[in-house]
């Protein structure tokens, strides 16, 4: 790719592929990697690979109906791979209870050094896991857009189609779950926004 | 204070980045899409290869056809000698019942794992998972019609099943599982480990509790599941625990414990694996946790041979173990060229033994069928030559020729396929799969688990493909004789 093509945005690449469509490969060499990771962690690698071809086979053959007046197809695409998984809720709920049963013990020395505050970590890790396949869907696509994959909440709200209050009540709804489901946060927990930019 | 979301960021902190086949599969599709308007999408998908390409896991591998395991169950008689045929010895018996699903999105169950002692008489374990209570275990069911229908067993209260069955006949079968005994300090339950046995078809179960494993000095954490079960007989079994250590520095490891009882469950000894990994401060794998999975086979109660997978934060790597007077002393081998095996691991008697193993480091690894002709000592590549790329997953060889192996071809339109040999793995002939499943008009998607009898009839676990996974679509397929 030459360096005149690196300041391309989404946009322009997808306006371009109207008229030659390989330029939609652009499209899924810079957003590939990213839409695949988030299908593997909500429904295993395998199902990934499948979904992840779809998300790029349904944006391309809908690619003359996208909003050109938005610069990046990132959320675009993600919405399109939510859309995806909801056809695939077991394959997710499968997955979250894999990480109920093989939850980290890992990552303590910066957080707990007691014993008992290890046990109690491996514990909250696979309480939360479960708790999340118990929420709302439509919560669980809103927390895992902005908790995990850094959507902001506008950003969010493009790839779900709903408003951005939407999301953010969706949001904070499903921490509320999971701190209910998860049943261990006797305190309350600490209220930090999902991101920086959210918006 | 740790937070939801400082939790759920560790939970997902993993990278999954897409390996060879998902890049196959992207260049397929689009391919495909581009067809449509004539380019070509070497040139605009080719070089996603070189940004995002890595070497699969092995460790990613091993969980994903953990938890891959489910779908349709299939059941092929016999193919022997028989050479390829044009129709396929599958057929539909019945799909999977998942009580509950429909009526209530709350539980969810899918097909896990399966065994026909006979080649009318199975047992089925499918796992559950009940979101109001966050309970989550297996059930049990029994067919007596060849898997044509099923019966959920009741299993004692309190006693969940964990991925493992044995069965010796049709009315003596063994499950490992975990029974509850209250909640720790932190309010997390209690699983006991135990051997579940029916002695009348899952009218009935005895429950033998195992003893907590012990480690030196380490420090037990947390509940110990069965890895791994054979039963020989109906009274002894032998048993591998995969139980979490502490040392005094919180430095943990996963260790695996054999455990033998002849009694029926009254004793049993207790032993530490030899030549495992020291504990260490983290892993690898998903979210960061150390994998340890491990497969078992023994012909007799004397003679096993076992295989570990770890994969830590010190890298991969595979243990043979064997032992010729049950248990009481291993040898410990490695796998050629540095292979992993997380198995299954298949011995028809005390010299043969097949394994399906791995690369440690290669792009789209299609694994190995490796035999050993003198108990798991040495062993050979006996993987079928000619075959598309595959990835063989599992290996059955119920007598010392008759041997089955399935997997899934690698790449754009990836395939189920199963492979039989009569001759010990010399020559192998395709079992072809059904095309369409029930009303389904496509094929199995992949084979995770094969099982076959010594009355050479095989049942298998596989994943629909092209069909709703809201559970309702798994099958039970088989060629054994109708069945009213």
């Amino acid at each position: 790719m030459g360096a005149s093509e690196e300041v391309t945005s989404d946009s322009d690449e997808i306006s371009a592929s109207l008229v030659d469509p390989v330029r939609f490969g652009t499209i899924a060499e810079r957003h590939f990697g990213a839409i695949y990771q988030y299908l593997a962690r909500r429904v295993g690698r395998d199902v990934a690979q499948d979904l992840g071809a779809d998300t790029f086979v349904v944006a391309f053959g809908a690619r003359n109906r996208y909003d050109l007046s938005r610069a990046s197809a990132r959320p675009w695409l993600y919405g399109i791979a939510t859309n995806l998984i909801r056809r695939h809720r077991r394959s997710e709920l499968r997955m979250l209870n894999a990480y109920s049963k093989s939850v980290p013990p890992s990552h303590f020395e910066d957080q707990v050094d007691e014993f008992s505050s290890r046990m109690d970590h491996i514990d909250h890790l696979s309480r939360v896991a479960q708790a999340l396949s118990k929420l709302d869907p439509e919560q669980r696509d809103a927390l895992h857009l902005t908790a995990i994959e850094g959507l902001s909440y506008a950003e969010a709200a493009e790839a779900l189609g709903i408003p951005a209050g939407t999301v953010h009540s969706r949001v904070a709804r499903a921490r509320i779950t999971l701190r209910d489901l998860a049943g261990y946060f006797g305190q309350e927990g600490t209220e930090e926004p999902i991101r920086a930019r959210e918006s | 204070m740790t937070d939801e979301l400082q939790l759920l960021r560790e939970l997902f902190q993993h990278e999954e980045a897409p390996d060879a086949g998902a890049m196959e599969h992207l260049e397929a599709r689009m391919q495909l899409a581009f067809d449509g308007e004539e380019v070509s999408a070497a040139t605009s998908i080719g070089r996603l290869r070189s940004k995002h390409l890595v070497r699969p896991r092995l460790a990613l591998m091993a969980t994903a056809a953990a938890l891959l395991i489910g779908g349709i169950v299939v059941s092929v008689g016999g193919v022997g000698s028989q050479s390829v045929a044009s129709a396929s010895p599958f057929r539909l018996a019945s799909y999977v019942a998942i009580p509950g699903f429909q009526a209530s999105s709350q539980t969810i169950q899918f097909a896990h794992n399966v065994t026909c002692p006979t080649s009318t008489d199975c047992y089925l374990e499918a796992r559950f998972m009940d979101a109001p209570t966050a309970a989550a275990g297996n059930n049990v069911y029994f067919s007596g019609d060849g898997g044509s229908s099923w019966q959920q067993l009741s299993l004692p209260t309190g006693v969940y099943a964990d991925t493992t069955l044995s069965c010796t006949s049709s009315q003596q079968c063994s499950f490992g599982g975990g029974q509850f005994n209250g909640v720790d300090a932190y309010g997390k339950p209690i699983m006991e480990p135990v051997l579940a046995t029916t002695f009348d078809g899952g009218s009935s179960w005895d429950v033998a509790k195992l003893p907590l494993p012990t480690n030196g000095s380490l420090e037990l954490l947390g509940n110990a599941s069965v890895g791994s079960l054979q039963c020989v007989s109906a009274i002894d079994c032998d048993v591998i625990l995969l139980a979490n250590f502490a040392d005094a520095s919180q430095r943990t490891v996963l260790d695996n414990v054999f455990m033998k009882t002849t009694d029926g469950g009254q004793s049993w000894s207790s032993e530490i694996m030899p030549d495992q990994p020291a504990p260490s401060d983290q892993g690898a794998g998903p979210s960061g946790s150390p994998i340890n999975t491990n497969a078992m086979s023994c012909p007799t109660m004397q003679f096993c041979v076992a295989t570990t997978f770890f994969s830590t934060a010190d890298g991969e790597s595979s243990i043979v173990w064997r032992t010729d007077n049950g248990g009481a002393t291993w040898s410990v081998s490695s796998l050629p060229n540095g292979l992993l095996s997380p198995g299954p691991i298949s011995c028809p008697d005390m010299q043969h033994c097949w394994t399906i193993a791995w690369p440690a480091s290669s792009s789209g690894s299609a694994g190995e069928l490796l035999e050993s002709s003198n108990g798991g000592a040495s062993w050979i590549d006996r993987t079928p030559v000619g075959v598309s790329t595959t990835s063989w997953l599992s290996a059955s060889c119920p007598t010392d020729n008759n041997c089955w192996l399935a997997g899934r071809t690698q790449g754009s339109g990836s395939a189920s396929v199963v492979y039989a040999s009569s001759n010990a793995g010399q020559t192998w002939n395709e079992a072809p799969l059904p095309t369409a499943v029930g009303a389904e008009s496509a094929p199995l998607k992949g084979i995770d688990t094969i099982d076959c009898n010594a009355d050479l009839t095989c049942v298998v676990l596989g994943i629909p493909q092209g069909v709703s996974e809201d559970g309702v679509n798994e099958a039970v397929l088989t060629n054994s004789a109708a069945r009213s």
